[in-house]
């Protein structure tokens, strides 16, 4: 070869050691571990899991999902300074979140309306057929704990509002930590009623019947928010799974466990409702 | 060019391409982002920060500290299912957190040592010289809350061990809840005299005196276990820095904030205390 010849040759294995380096850094990072941590209310659970798994396997993103009460978690991703989506089963818990700095408050988004029920036992033995029945003496009843569960608020916002409070107050022998449990109360029969959401009831149709309370006594619809957290490393990626909660792929599957994807289909139970803003 | 040439050349380029893109991709691993996530009881922050300084600048790794109540820190991790070390205020909690799961028990390392004293406003207006004095009539005592704050709790055997719980009761005034209210006590004057780690006394050596307890009277020294987390991601990387915690450059640091470094320093002050083992 010429001289000519050689140096355009060392000049071509320059360009492709360089374009292979920064090939190998590419690739490393497009293969790097993504990982999302989701902090979920325990209020849906169910079908929540279930568009997690679908996520990971069309993504191979991991997602580190946690379940509890609402406030724990709150306090909890506070402390450890980790999360990259919070989704309280409550308004309220968002507002605290956004007020608290832990979650950007224009990322909110709404996965699933949620409507209260009065559940009982499988055959109702104590013939419970209003949120005024709840007062009677004698009848064991069981909210969430109002401090930390979002149920358990509503709960006691719900009785105050139709100036049943301080009757029913007396009747609730538990106030459970989270609203798995508080489930789990009617089922065992270990209490006569609880209130809780409509879809609490489709948890275990086998155990428990759900009576439904008269629209105007429902001042306010519920809902499951959730947020992009300020902990996250990864704003896009957490954006990414949000965008995923709210589409209709997983707004079917929260249907199929009997949630309510829209405002419209929470409103055929308490059409004079309002829908509770979200502050911060 | 010659076929046979031109054959060659493109061979090279290809060697070129393949051992530049792994090369790229080990650049790519050996920058990678390292972090860790340690949760430290408040008993010492000062020097433990400077020491996560320390580690940081020389290995580039990051370190995301969090100092408090060690109760609150083990919630927070078993909820959060995060965390690479925990190093509570006493060995208490790293039993809890060996039983809890939440660490390897075979990790454990203790990084520094504490002993317990009397501590007084400045000038010793009270005249306090033993245990002893604590009982007298009038005197204004505060302790940590023995059920979440580590050295409450030891005040409270130190006390019990030397029977004088019952008399030294009455006159506890508060109960504080944490080792930094516990050590402002006498500097704000709200009591005459807190029983603490002997290292409160340096935290404010303008304000406080310190008054020994005669090493008879001490019969277990307290301790700054550390250990890793099962929730940790890169065990390795956790373990160098466990070891970096017990090193005699770390060691070195909480000498200057005046914490014993060993057993043998502390029983200088309590030759014939135990070391209180961990379970687990």
């Amino acid at each position: 070869m010429r001289p000519k010849q050689v140096l355009i040759f060392l000049i071509l294995v320059g360009i492709t050691a360089y374009m292979g380096f920064e090939g190998g850094i590419y690739y490393s990072w497009s293969r790097r571990p993504r990982v999302l941590r989701v902090f979920f209310g325990a209020a849906a659970e169910v079908p929540e899991r279930e568009i997690i798994q679908l996520y990971e396997s069309r993504t191979g993103v991991r997602v580190e999902a946690t379940f509890g009460s609402s406030g724990s978690l709150l306090s909890s991703m506070k402390i450890t300074k980790v999360g990259d989506i919070y989704s309280p089963a409550s308004p309220d818990f968002m507002s605290r979140a956004n007020k608290d700095n832990v979650t950007y408050g224009d990322s909110v988004r709404i996965l699933a309306y949620l409507v209260p029920a009065i559940i009982v036992p499988k055959g109702n033995p104590k013939n419970i057929i209003s949120l005024e029945d709840l007062a009677i003496p004698g009848v064991k009843v069981a909210i969430g704990d109002p401090q930390t569960v979002a149920v358990g608020k509503y709960a006691v916002d719900l009785l105050k509002y139709n100036d049943l409070w301080e009757a029913v107050e007396r009747n609730i022998v538990v106030n459970a930590e989270s609203i798995t449990k508080l489930a789990s109360l009617v089922t065992i029969g270990s209490v006569d009623v609880i209130i809780g959401w409509q879809v609490v009831h489709y948890w275990n149709t086998n155990a428990s019947d759900i009576v439904y309370i008269s629209p105007e006594k429902i001042p306010m619809i519920s809902y499951i928010p959730a947020a992009i957290s300020k902990y996250t490393e990864d704003r896009e990626l957490a954006q990414d799974l949000l965008n995923y909660l709210v589409s209709d792929e997983s707004q079917a599957i929260f249907r199929e466990y009997n949630y309510f994807a829209t405002v419209e289909e929470a409103k055929q139970y308490a059409p004079n409702a309002e829908v509770e803003q979200i502050e911060g | 060019m010659n076929p046979k040439t031109i054959a060659i050349l493109i061979t090279i380029l290809a060697i070129t391409v393949y051992v530049s893109f792994e090369g790229g991709i080990y650049y790519a691993w050996l920058h990678r982002p390292r972090i860790l996530r340690v949760f430290f009881g408040a008993a010492a922050e000062v020097p433990e920060q400077e020491i996560v300084k320390l580690y940081e600048a020389e290995t580039g790794v990051r370190i995301e500290a969090t100092y408090g109540g060690s109760g609150t820190l083990l919630t927070s991790m078993m909820i959060a299912k995060v965390g690479d070390i925990y190093a509570p205020g006493s060995p208490d909690y790293m039993s809890s957190a060996n039983k809890k799961n939440v660490t390897y028990a075979d990790t454990v390392r203790i990084i520094a040592y504490l002993v317990p004293t009397i501590i007084v406003q400045k000038g010793n207006p009270m005249n306090i010289t033993s245990l002893e004095d604590l009982a007298r009539p009038g005197i204004k005592i505060g302790l940590g809350d023995p059920m979440s704050v580590c050295v409450g709790a030891y005040a409270v055997d130190l006390l019990k061990y030397n029977n004088l719980w019952e008399a030294v009761e009455p006159n506890v005034v508060v109960y504080v809840d944490s080792c930094s209210k516990v050590a402002s006590l006498p500097v704000l004057k709200s009591v005459d005299v807190v029983i603490g780690w002997h290292v409160f006394y340096n935290w404010n050596p303008n304000s406080t005196n310190i008054v020994w307890i005669m090493p008879d009277k001490i019969p277990k020294i307290a301790y700054i276990p550390a250990a890793i987390s099962k929730y940790t991601e890169d065990r390795e990387l956790a373990q160098q820095f466990i070891d970096y915690l017990v090193s005699d450059e770390a060691q070195a640091i909480f000498r200057e904030y005046n914490y014993f470094a060993t057993a043998e320093e502390a029983k200088q002050y309590a030759p014939n205390a135990i070391v209180e083992p961990i379970e687990g």
